[in-house]
């Protein structure tokens, strides 16, 4: 009993930190309608831009903490203006890729600057403990929870009764009408982010404080744990957050103290799933209110007036520029096959290793750039094809075929139960729940250690044999998958210009007029997930087989980054595109070679400018000059 | 006192306005009228700044303001009601009408609010009441009102009587011309074109992007092609 109440005071403390980089969260949700996926990096470099100042500089902490937070309301402001302003009225996709951009540089440029490692981060206030009973609360939990609570009160009073609160409120619902109002929307938007940001960075460094420790990667599990909060609450909602990231902090103390250890990370994952499952606009909300989240996915329904009047941009056609893609992806492949007996293993490598993320962005491009469906698990599907040849292959002595058999259908029957799971949510919502089952996945392989080998994978995974013959030269090994790649591409093409395929780019466009013209939207939604299975699971299959040794990270965060940078580069929807989109990204680091560890940053740019500036993937230049003649 | 131009304005690759000119003197009513798709709405929203216009001039009080900041064009004092009222459905009546008068002093948010509350005694009655439970017609009231905190030099109207039942559209109509009456200039978008005829002092006939006849309110009434296509005769 002891011991769950000192779990329970420290749920709330946590809590209240939870609360906070939820707040910010949703508040930024309010005004852009933007999931913003850079708000877990914010947080993080708020805790390094403390460390920075308090650490490295050895400023006093009355001087370095509000430095930091400056620094950071600062920096949200720009990357509002630069990032976010000029996609406001783009297709919904463009927006958020955008920040996934911004959080991939942020994220990249701490880690370049400050290294990849775990920093201790001294606390600069004393560190003593109050006794209650048998209880013990910290000074730092302590500060957690009053600074949470005053912030809270502080921003409640300030949005109900300020004029600039009522602003913040009327840009929220309706950002024509807030202009014609005479309010300076920009400006409004851009602050109403920078405080979102700056709650954030709070909360960043209220958490190193109370950890003692910093890493690059800190930001993710806080952004998983904001999305929770504020969707428990009713996503927009201040209160809402606050009251999700207190219950999220407790079911997760609670969870720590009784569940085996590793599981506990999985508690934010699964209890966002249980309530986009049960309760998709919140807790708190009234069913069938303005904040019903399959409203708020829609992006036709969340700019107001002016996406009635605006025709969605970069909403781009299957048809034009797409045969002059196609013949120079048919050279390349045919070049590629003639020359490759010539090319030494490195250069093979970097060949199979293209196929391979080709076989990805497939994925990508029918949930995404088909159906319109803005799910990020293709790590996971990537993941369940490796794993499944891997360990069947290894410890069942299945043959290769029927383990990437096994594979594909394990994948899309994963893709299935998501498409099931997420039916009612749309959008945005879709982005962080699909993420969310990409980590649950990764969290299950990395700990499921008597099954999967935990975090050291499976090794020795044999080659593929296709009667007498071993594929296990690197050449061969190209061959083989250049024929799977190009089956791939083929079947990819051959759904997009199908009858399939048009129903998909329907739903697409407008799920509602969709259904009205007979379609059954659930069902097509079910062959899009599991599609956009089948191929990255093969992709995996692949892999695991080239490299006969596999670890969990297949099915991280940044796996993901790269498929969607591959595909969006490429030209989203366009077969062709995916295999641009692989040899750029593929190629580009090895011309770049000095660019070493700045890899990851350059991704990162790339994304950014692509969406920025041709957020119709690079074949798009020469549609938009087919539209001008 | 408002004066445009060969005014074009494109929705991404099509052309909405093919070269719009009008002009509102000082104290006018002027109607603009015309089908679904003829380009009213666009015409309002490029005065107001919400669009960019490609081509053309727009000169309120002889001061250019094509390409200003919807927020900029309403601070000069031209103020726009948008078509289907757009009230803030989450913030109460009082403060709906205290963010129309965003950018004016305490002060005179105090002095306009009480004009607008005699003005619209059904909006005193219902202050502290969420806009989104407000009925189709008090809506409409609302963002009138909403329009006015501002003190509007020239109050554009979108389609005011959209939706709304024949008794209420009189009271609408009744108020845009007391409103006319005590000085306020009025550009005024209707699909009703027989009532809007009938209030304002000129009118424009708008048709796929161009105007296509003008003159005044009973001149156009007389006018045969007008009276075919919008008026019904």
């Amino acid at each position: 009993m002891n011991l769950f109440f000192q779990q329970l005071v420290n749920g709330v403390a946590l809590g209240g930190v939870y609360a906070l980089i939820a707040i910010g969260f949703t508040l930024i949700f309010g005004v852009l309608r933007l999931l913003n996926m850079a708000h877990g990096e914010i947080y993080m470099l708020g805790a390094y831009l403390a460390y920075l100042f308090l650490t490295i500089l050895d400023l006093p902490p009355f001087v370095a903490v509000p430095l930091a937070l400056i620094a950071i309301f600062a920096i949200s402001l720009l990357v509002e203006r630069f990032a976010f302003r000029p996609l406001r009225n783009a297709p919904h996709f463009v927006p958020l890729v955008s920040t996934i951009a911004v959080s991939t540089i942020l994220l990249e440029v701490v880690r370049l600057a400050f290294g990849p490692y775990m920093f201790g981060f001294d606390s600069f206030i004393s560190t003593t403990f109050v006794r209650v009973g048998t209880i013990s609360i910290g000074s730092s939990q302590l500060m957690m929870l009053l600074l949470s609570v005053v912030l809270t009160v502080a921003l409640q009073i300030f949005l109900m009764c300020s004029q600039w609160g009522k602003a913040i409120r009327a840009v929220s619902e309706d950002v024509t009408v807030s202009g014609l109002l005479g309010i300076n929307v920009n400006r409004v938007v851009g602050v109403t982010f920078a405080i979102g940001s700056t709650l954030g960075a709070v909360a960043g460094i209220l958490v190193a404080m109370h950890f003692g420790a910093i890493y690059p990667n800190m930001g993710f599990v806080a952004l998983v744990k904001a999305f929770t909060a504020a969707i428990l609450g009713g996503m927009g909602s201040v209160p809402g957050a606050v009251i999700g990231g207190l219950m999220l902090g407790i079911v997760e103390s609670l969870g720590a103290a009784y569940l085996p250890s590793g599981f506990s990370d999985a508690v934010p994952y699964v209890a966002l799933f249980a309530v986009l499952l049960l309760r998709p606009s919140g807790l708190f909300k009234r069913a069938g209110g303005s904040d019903d989240p399959s409203h708020q996915g829609n992006p036709h329904t969340t700019g107001g007036l002016l996406d009635r009047i605006l025709p969605q941009r970069g909403a781009q056609s299957l048809a034009a520029g797409v045969d002059i893609a196609k013949l120079i992806a048919v050279a390349g492949v045919v070049a590629a096959l003639a020359i490759a007996p010539f090319l030494g293993d490195y250069a093979l490598r970097i060949l199979i290793t293209i196929v391979v993320y080709a076989m990805m962005a497939l994925g990508t491009n029918v949930i995404l750039g088909l159906a319109g469906q803005l799910s990020l698990s293709h790590a996971a599907f990537f993941a369940i094809g490796a794993y499944s040849s891997a360990l069947l292959t290894t410890h069942y002595g299945l043959d290769a075929w029927s383990a990437m058999a096994v594979g594909a259908m394990l994948a899309a029957a994963a893709g299935a139960l998501i498409s099931l799971v997420t039916f009612r949510v749309r959008g945005y919502y879709l982005a962080l729940v699909t993420l969310a089952f990409a980590e649950l996945v990764r969290i299950i392989i990395g700990h499921w250690n008597s099954f999967t080998g935990g975090m050291m994978g499976v090794r020795a995974i044999p080659a593929p044999r296709i009667g007498p013959w071993v594929i296990d030269s690197p050449l061969s090994f190209f061959y083989l998958s250049a024929v799977i790649g190009v089956i791939g591409l083929a079947v990819y093409d051959a759904i997009a210009y199908s009858v399939k395929g048009r129903a998909l780019i329907a739903l697409r466009d407008d799920e509602v007029a969709a259904s009205a013209s007979g379609l059954g939207v659930q069902r097509l939604k079910i062959v899009a997930f599991t599609l956009s299975a089948v191929f990255p699971a093969i992709g995996g299959s692949l892999m695991a087989h080239y490299y006969s040794a596999i670890t969990p990270d297949l099915a991280a965060m940044n796996e993901t980054v790269t498929v969607l940078v591959i595909a969006v580069i490429g030209g989203l929807g366009s077969a062709a595109g995916a295999l641009f989109g692989s040899v750029i990204v593929n190629l580009l680091p090895e011309l770049f070679r000095n660019l070493g560890d700045y890899r990851v940053l350059a991704y990162g740019v790339i994304l950014f400018v692509t969406v920025l500036y041709q957020p119709g993937g690079v074949f798009s230049i020469s549609r938009r000059l087919a539209w001008r003649a | 006192m408002l004066k445009i131009e060969g005014l074009v304005t494109y929705y991404g690759r099509v052309r909405a306005l093919a070269g719009v000119s009008l002009q509102v003197a000082r104290d006018e009513i002027v109607t603009l009228i015309g089908s679904n798709g003829a380009g009213k709405s666009t015409t309002l929203m490029t005065i107001s700044g919400v669009l960019k216009p490609t081509e053309g001039s727009i000169a309120f009080e002889g001061r250019p303001i094509a390409g200003l900041a919807p927020h900029e064009v309403a601070r000069l004092g031209v103020v726009q009601v948008p078509e289907g009222r757009h009230i803030l459905r989450g913030l109460t009546v009082a403060e709906n009408l205290d963010l129309g008068g965003f950018v004016r002093s305490a002060e005179k948010r105090r002095t306009s609010l009480a004009r607008v509350y005699e003005l619209l005694p059904r909006l005193a009655e219902r202050r502290d009441q969420l806009g989104g439970t407000l009925s189709g017609g008090e809506q409409q009231m609302l963002a009138i009102g909403r329009a006015l905190m501002a003190q509007p030099r020239l109050l554009i109207l979108d389609e005011p009587s959209l939706g709304l039942a024949p008794r209420i559209i009189e009271q609408i109509f009744e108020l845009i011309r007391n409103l006319n009456k005590a000085g306020t200039t009025i550009l005024l978008v209707e699909q009703n074109a027989a009532m809007a005829l009938e209030i304002a002092d000129r009118g424009y006939v708008l048709e796929t992007g161009y105007i296509v006849a003008e003159g005044s309110a009973a001149m156009l009434r007389q006018n045969d092609s007008v009276r075919r296509a919008y008026l019904g005769l």
